[in-house]
């Protein structure tokens, strides 16, 4: 597979990351260098990094260089590959496992996802009856005027009012002047 | 045309057909109606004396009439007092004829001059019993009456004791309405409950009798058949007993403390009860509970006993006490409402007027007392019961407030028996 541009192989416990040079690339120190910084700080889901160079030229490099960087090389021929230094295990590069989950949390988001539940009823429900006021909300007070219009042509008599006083405080008036109206209320 | 409201604070008229007398008049008589006796008078057209008037009548109603009253002998057929009892015989027509003229009279005394005026919103009052052709009858009298007259431009009837109760400010109550000749009681929660009321065959008119039948035993016979003076000697000399045996024991024991002197006004004629001062207790009895024993001697020696009469649909009942009746009017409502009917009893009507004697308070009491005390008979306790303010005219004042309070265009309805007939736009 190819991992950050180099290709990796896995042993089923590691993945190493292997940068490959040939001789014409090292006919240019630049490149060398440049080649061994890429392996060594390329980011990828591999954990070991290595460079692969012919064995003609690994008598150039300095092992210990290598060693300290972690950084692995293998030398190879046209009839083998050796692991001329292990790469180290680089703990950086390995992508870090999720944490493993503390069971109060668990509980704890369960929790709030129920309470997160019953207040979405909570405000469908409130959604609703606010359809339903505004909805009953008209003809109500359509029917509080009319009323208001009903108490308004039998208005209770004052001091002043020039009636008879068992006019005063009378209950029967408001009684009587819904006499005719009590049967629309309760066909409408 | 002036404004509505306007219009009925000027022009709401009561009336109110009581058994002896009407009461009547516009909103703007103030606390007091009008009053006249509840009569007529049919003169002999054959007389001298009738052919003599510049304009004969008729029918002859109002306070002229007894300038037009002849022979004491004829009295008892051409003086009519159509309400005796409350109803009228549908085919008695003579007394319709006096009723159409008491109202035209009642209406033209007040008719104002005003352009205005386009007729009354007359609302009357009858007996609660009254059948519906009573109020068939009336209607086409207003009717008439608005045609010929112009004075109704609608009209109304309600009930006397629901008039009781608006008067007195009661929405829920039971009115006793006692009168000259009957008993009406009526529960009433914000109407009147029409098939709890109880109809009692006994008013005023029975304690009149007895107290003629206790002046002929004193030896007034010849002055017990003139009505007028036993209803005064009633109201002078009678009491309601707390309890008849005790009043009438101690009464026995010692008549000076119980005696009692009524002179006639403007008469040299005078009475005294002497040793038969306890007679004074059985005529407050009598009213509120005739099965008392000592009655029995009374209607051996011929007084008639207070019969059940069907009068209309109604059935009147003659011995049942007021406590009893009051019982069974209530114990006709849903149960729930008792306890608030008994908390209001209303009595209204001039048959609950009885003097109050301070010396005597022992053993003579009021009317509401001596219901309270009828009805713990019964195991009634919670009762409270007072009398009307003004019981003459509270059924008047009833009528203004009702004409004035309800809608104009609330059309007359023969099942509610409520709403407005229209005569005149």
């Amino acid at each position: 597979m190819d991992d950050g541009g180099l290709p990796s192989y896995s042993n089923g416990e590691h993945r190493a990351a292997v940068k490959i040079l040939s001789l014409e690339d090292l006919e240019d120190r630049n490149i060398l260098l440049q080649s061994l910084l890429e392996a060594a700080s390329k980011p990828g889901s591999h954990d070991k990094a290595y460079v692969a160079m012919p064995k003609l030229l690994a008598s150039a490099i300095d092992g210990r260089i290598l060693e300290d960087v972690g950084l692995g090389l293998l030398i190879y021929d046209e009839r083998s590959i050796e692991e001329a230094i292990p790469a180290r295990i680089n703990p950086r590069r390995i992508q870090a496992a999720p944490p493993p989950v503390d069971p109060s949390v668990t509980r704890e988001i369960q929790f709030l996802k129920a309470e997160i539940s019953v207040l979405r009823e909570t405000v469908e429900k409130l959604k609703r009856e606010i359809s339903l006021l505004r909805e009953g909300v008209k003809p109500r007070l359509e029917e509080k005027v009319r009323e208001a219009r009903i108490e308004a042509n039998v208005p209770s008599p004052s001091q002043s009012s020039g009636l008879p006083s068992f006019f005063q405080d009378n209950p029967w008036l408001s009684v009587l002047s819904q006499r005719g109206r009590e049967e629309e209320k309760i066909a409408s | 045309m002036m404004e509505r409201e306007e219009y009925k604070r000027l022009y709401t008229f009561g009336i109110d057909y009581g058994t002896s007398d009407v009461k009547f008049g516009p909103i703007t008589c103030g606390e007091v109606p009008q009053i006249t006796e509840n009569r007529g008078y049919l003169p002999d057209k054959e007389s001298i004396m009738y052919k003599a008037f510049e304009v004969p009548r008729d029918i002859v109603v109002g306070r002229d009439l007894p300038l037009y009253l002849q022979s004491s002998e004829d009295l008892s057929s051409r003086l009519i007092y159509p309400m005796r009892n409350g109803v009228i015989e549908k085919d008695d027509e003579k007394a319709w004829r006096i009723v159409e003229e008491l109202s035209r009279y009642a209406l033209n005394i007040f008719k104002p001059a005003d352009e205005a005026f386009k007729g009354f919103h007359l609302v009357a009052s009858l007996s609660s019993i009254s059948p519906r052709y009573m109020y068939e009858r009336l209607f086409q009298i207003y009717e008439r009456i608005a045609e010929e007259d112009g004075t109704i431009r609608a009209a109304t009837i309600i009930p006397q004791p629901l008039a009781v109760a608006i008067a007195h400010k009661a929405t829920t109550c039971v009115v006793v309405e006692s009168g000259h000749g009957n008993t009406q009681v009526c529960p009433i929660s914000r109407y009147p409950i029409r098939n709890a009321i109880v109809a009692v065959n006994r008013g005023g008119g029975d304690a009149n009798a007895l107290t003629s039948e206790i002046l002929k035993d004193l030896g007034y016979g010849d002055l017990a058949r003139q009505e007028s003076f036993v209803r005064a000697v009633k109201e002078h000399i009678g009491l309601i007993p707390v309890d008849l045996d005790k009043a009438v024991e101690a009464a026995k024991e010692d008549s000076k403390r119980f005696n009692i002197r009524f002179k006639v006004p403007g008469t040299r004629i005078s009475i005294e009860l002497g040793e038969n001062a306890w007679t004074r207790f059985l005529i407050g009895e009598y009213i509120f509970n005739p099965n008392h024993e000592v009655f029995q001697s009374y209607f051996t020696r011929g007084m008639s006993k207070p019969k059940d009469v069907r009068i209309g649909n109604t059935v009147f009942r003659g011995m049942i006490d007021f406590g009893e009746a009051i019982l069974e009017s209530v114990e006709r409502c849903p149960i729930e409402l008792q306890p608030h009917l008994y908390r209001q009893i209303l009595l209204s009507g001039g048959n609950f007027s009885w003097r109050q004697v301070e010396e005597l308070k022992e053993y003579a009491t009021d009317a509401p007392t001596k219901i309270r005390l009828l009805l713990k008979g019964w195991d009634i306790t919670n009762v409270k019961a007072s009398m009307a303010e003004a019981p003459q005219y509270s059924v008047w004042r009833g009528c203004v407030i009702y004409g004035y309070a309800v809608p104009e265009d609330y059309e007359w309805n023969w099942e509610r028996m409520e709403g407005w007939k229209k005569f005149l736009e």
